[in-house]
């Protein structure tokens, strides 16, 4: 047998994870062979350590209460998740609620302070001084300022 | 047909135990171990819709303590702890080999110490390993032999210098 083959062999066998067939027949095999029985010998007892090492004892604890606790906690989770929900939906809902309104009494607010009727009409006169008399932009912002029938004449 | 609940109940008492020990020691308290295990049975309440398309119960239940404790060490900002086991010189401070030996496993590469303490610690089988962590069974054979292989050279080195 080849020597990394015979190796490959053995540490399976030392890890325990050798089939029962294969297992027989290298019994068998270092059965003749002291080398590699030597060989065997040598990793099963590294093994054997290895696990003695790795197997230190562990702090005695009760163990937590049984299962059906973790099925209401995780109840208790989705249950306090939907409630967030809920709560950041109806906040984000107050906010743009309360963004509205301010918006509308901002909106409110520039509409009260357009320039009254007085003022429109300094304005109107200021603008149709640099207009000739007869220019139709002239009467426009003329009939523009005037209400009503005041307005159907000058544009007649 | 069984209940997922009833399942879950079933997993518990079957593997509770030894995953508190895997988790034991790599915890520095039982107190957190507990903690680590409520939170592996938690997830697993929590991906109980696919618990019947489990194949290796037992390997999926390691893959999630493990990952647990990965989460644990990296929110205590000590990622490198996940993977070393707690152990303690002065428990066995007669047995110079045990000793010898300890010392040589936590020298391996974290791969290799990984893959050897879930194989030695747990008694996991390769494909169960290898679904654990994330690996071809092939990878896990040859870590194996690679650990085994490093830990007899260590061994070997000891007694030439203390024969």
């Amino acid at each position: 047998m080849k020597p990394d083959a015979l190796e490959r062999l053995l540490m399976d066998s030392a890890l325990g994870r050798l089939d029962a067939d294969v297992e027989v027949l290298l019994t068998d095999y270092l059965a003749g062979n002291p080398g590699a029985a030597t060989q065997s010998q040598e990793l099963q007892e590294v093994v054997h350590s290895a696990t003695k090492a790795v197997r230190k004892p562990v702090p005695a604890a009760a163990l937590p209460s049984p299962i059906q606790r973790f099925v209401w906690r995780h109840r208790a989770e989705q249950v306090l998740a939907l409630a967030a929900s809920f709560v950041v939906g109806v906040g984000i809902t107050i906010l743009v609620f309360t963004t509205n309104l301010h918006r509308e009494a901002a909106v409110a607010s520039r509409t009260v302070t357009i320039p009254g009727t007085e003022t429109r009409q300094t304005l109107v006169a200021s603008k149709t001084q640099s207009l000739p008399f007869w220019s139709n932009q002239r009467l426009y912002l003329l009939a523009s300022s005037q209400s009503g029938a005041n307005a159907k004449e000058i544009l007649k | 047909m069984q209940s997922e609940s009833d399942m879950i109940e079933r997993l518990y008492g079957q593997h509770a135990s030894e995953l508190y020990n895997y988790l034991a020691r790599r915890c520095p308290d039982a107190a957190t171990a507990c903690d680590l295990l409520q939170e592996t049975f938690l997830q697993v309440v929590r991906q109980s819709d696919q618990l019947a398309k489990v194949a290796m119960p037992r390997a999926w239940l390691f893959a999630i303590a493990r990952n647990m404790l990965a989460r644990h060490y990296r929110r205590q900002r000590d990622p490198q702890a996940a993977a070393q086991l707690w152990y303690e010189p002065e428990s066995d401070a007669k047995d110079d080999r045990l000793a010898v030996m300890r010392e040589a496993i936590q020298k391996l590469p974290p791969e290799l110490r990984d893959t050897l303490e879930l194989r030695l610690e747990q008694e996991l089988s390769y494909e169960e390993i290898a679904h654990v962590l994330g690996i071809p069974v092939g990878t896990v054979r040859s870590r194996l032999h690679n650990a085994v292989r490093q830990l007899r050279d260590a061994m070997r080195s000891q007694e030439e210098t203390n024969p």
